[in-house]
């Protein structure tokens, strides 16, 4: 509560008393985002950027990566899982926009100088999610939520914090309790900024052999997935109607044991619809039509010795390029398999994980060769757990990840960090 | 809990200004990128792409703008220097298949291609307010 109070003191001083350590000089441009200059790569990059922020972190995508995949499935016995995620995900890309407040520099002395006009501005996304999912033996029914906002950064950077530190998650809040009741989903979209709001109900079977799932989500469509759980093979989709934002299909295998030392092996394709459309087919302030699907190919050797993880990851399209590969470092055992595992309280578990991906040329999204460094930091606490009821906090930073460069092609200097709760009962 | 996502904000934005100066050839670099963009779009083959972003970089010579330009005014601002990119990234497949290679043509498109990459035989005069028909801006 201290830090709340003390951030809070510090930006309205530095805000009111011009504290140019804070505050730099001439840098009060249009703080609510400036206009982003259509034409040019950031732009195009940006609209992509929103897009692929919607999906990755739609209700139907949330439920799939965090609400199933932990889910421990107990024959005979009933039990449930729920999950609440934020990921707040800085610089996806850089837009150049024009900034009025700096015509007006001369006339009303505001604080907003001529050289930046015209300036280089990131965008900053958020997401936030929310599920639950209950079993009586073999059948159950789940519900997730999400809430997903992007948009040009503010200028200073104690107005970013705060905006996505403290104000973004209570907005969210409030949001998401209200997802239920806009049973259509809600989506709006202007410029460089977009904020969609998305549910997903449904129904659940599973035995030894199989798992399936068949839900309906708010935006208008059908979601159905269907697992073979001895092999781990799976597959799930959303079928979406025209001029949707979400949509998504992803195939593969989900954590085998091919070889006990090696620990776990998943090797998965995911397709997204991808792009942000000319300007002349959808208009600047229309949703975006996609132009084409942005597919990745992803390996991931897990638990190798108990202690080490391989990922390898490539983009086929829209242009094939490889993007990295990253060793990892984690406390024994740190991936859960698709059995679960048993907690212990006051277990924590942590991971990093690091390497160098090398970025192509990419001149149609505005990028030029070069290579990144690649990190992710990972901690999970086990606040209360035993074999049948566990509830744990998360954190992640990631900087460059794997994850980040085949969401966000065209990214630089991505950074991202997450925390998440989840529990079983 | 609940200070964690602050404190990680404060702590991770602290290094990184979220607003810079548009670089001075930014605008000329997007017109290359605009050629590279609908090549993508309207043929699928990310080769040809970046080889006309290539060739654009290497036989074309950008010019270079400060945002601090003296001839910038409340009418004429370095918001509109893209606007070639802007029409070279809305071109209709069609004609993105009629100019291919030639990049001449592409730039052709519109005068405005002139403020930003050195043309000949392009008067910019009717472009830039209050200009006297010097072509360009800094070298």
């Amino acid at each position: 509560m201290h830090a709340l109070i003390l951030a809070g003191l510090v930006g309205t001083s530095a805000h009111a008393q011009d504290d140019t350590w804070i505050r730099p000089l001439g840098t009060d441009c249009d703080e609510n985002g400036g206009r982003p200059i259509l034409g040019s790569a950031g732009f195009n990059n940006a609209r992509d950027a929103l897009n692929t922020n919607i999906q990755t972190y739609s209700a139907t995508a949330f439920a799939d990566r965090t609400l199933f995949r932990s889910h421990r499935h107990r024959d005979g016995e009933d039990g449930g899982t729920f999950a609440m995620e934020q990921n707040i995900t800085f610089g996806a890309t850089t837009v150049p926009t024009y900034n009025s407040r700096a015509i007006d520099y001369a006339v009303n002395n505001d604080n907003c100088t001529p050289e930046y006009r015209v300036a280089m501005r990131p965008i900053d996304l958020s997401a936030t999610n929310l599920g639950v999912a209950y079993q009586w033996d073999k059948v159950g029914v789940f519900y997730s939520a999400s809430v997903a906002y992007g948009g040009i950064a503010y200028p200073h950077n104690y107005l970013r914090g705060m905006m996505y530190g403290l104000a973004l998650p209570i907005y969210s809040a409030y949001a998401l309790m209200a997802a239920p009741l806009v049973r259509s989903g809600y989506q709006t979209q202007t410029g460089a900024s977009a904020f969609a709001l998305d549910w997903i109900g449904g129904a659940t079977f599973h035995n030894e052999h199989i798992g399936a799932r068949v839900g309906y989500a708010g935006s208008a469509g059908l979601y159905a997935a269907l697992a073979e759980q001895n092999t781990g093979l799976y597959l799930s989709s959303v079928v979406r109607g025209q001029g949707s934002l979400l949509g998504q299909l992803e195939t593969g295998l989900d954590r085998v044991r091919l070889v006990p030392k090696l620990g776990l092996t998943s090797a998965f394709l995911r397709d997204i619809p991808y792009g942000g459309g000319t300007v002349s087919d959808t208009g600047a302030s229309s949703l975006l039509a996609e132009t084409g699907s942005l597919r990745t190919v992803h390996f991931e050797q897990d638990n190798v010795l108990e202690r080490f993880d391989v990922h390898v990851a490539q983009t086929l399209k829209p242009v094939a390029q490889l993007h990295l590969a990253q060793l990892g470092f984690h406390t024994p055992n740190y991936h859960a398999s698709r059995e679960g595992r048993t907690e212990e309280q006051g277990e924590f578990r942590g991971l990093v994980r690091g390497g160098i991906a090398r970025i192509p040329a990419q001149a149609a999204f505005g990028v030029e060769e070069g290579s990144v460094i690649t990190l992710r930091a990972e901690g999970d606490v086990t606040i209360v757990g035993d074999d049948q009821t566990g509830f744990h906090m998360g954190f992640g930073l990631l900087f460059n990840d794997a994850e980040q460069l085949a969401m966000y092609p065209y990214a630089q200097n991505v950074l991202t960090y997450r925390y998440q709760m989840k529990g079983d009962f | 809990m609940s200070r964690v996502p602050i404190v990680l904000s404060l702590l991770v934005l602290a290094g990184c200004s979220p607003i810079e100066p548009m670089p001075p050839d930014q605008p000329c670099r997007e017109a290359g990128y605009a050629i590279a963009s609908r090549t993508l779009s309207c043929t699928g083959d990310a080769k040809l792409s970046q080889d006309r972003y290539d060739s654009f970089r290497k036989d074309f010579t950008c010019i270079e703008w400060e945002t601090t330009d003296p001839r910038f005014d409340v009418d004429f601002g370095p918001e509109d220097l893209f606007g070639c990119a802007f029409v070279l990234s809305n071109l209709p497949c069609e004609l993105v298949d009629q100019y291919g290679d030639d990049l001449d043509a592409w730039l052709a498109a519109t005068d405005s291609c002139a403020l930003v990459v050195e043309l000949e035989g392009v008067d910019t005069s009717s472009l830039i307010p209050g200009d006297t028909g010097d072509t360009g801006g800094d070298q």
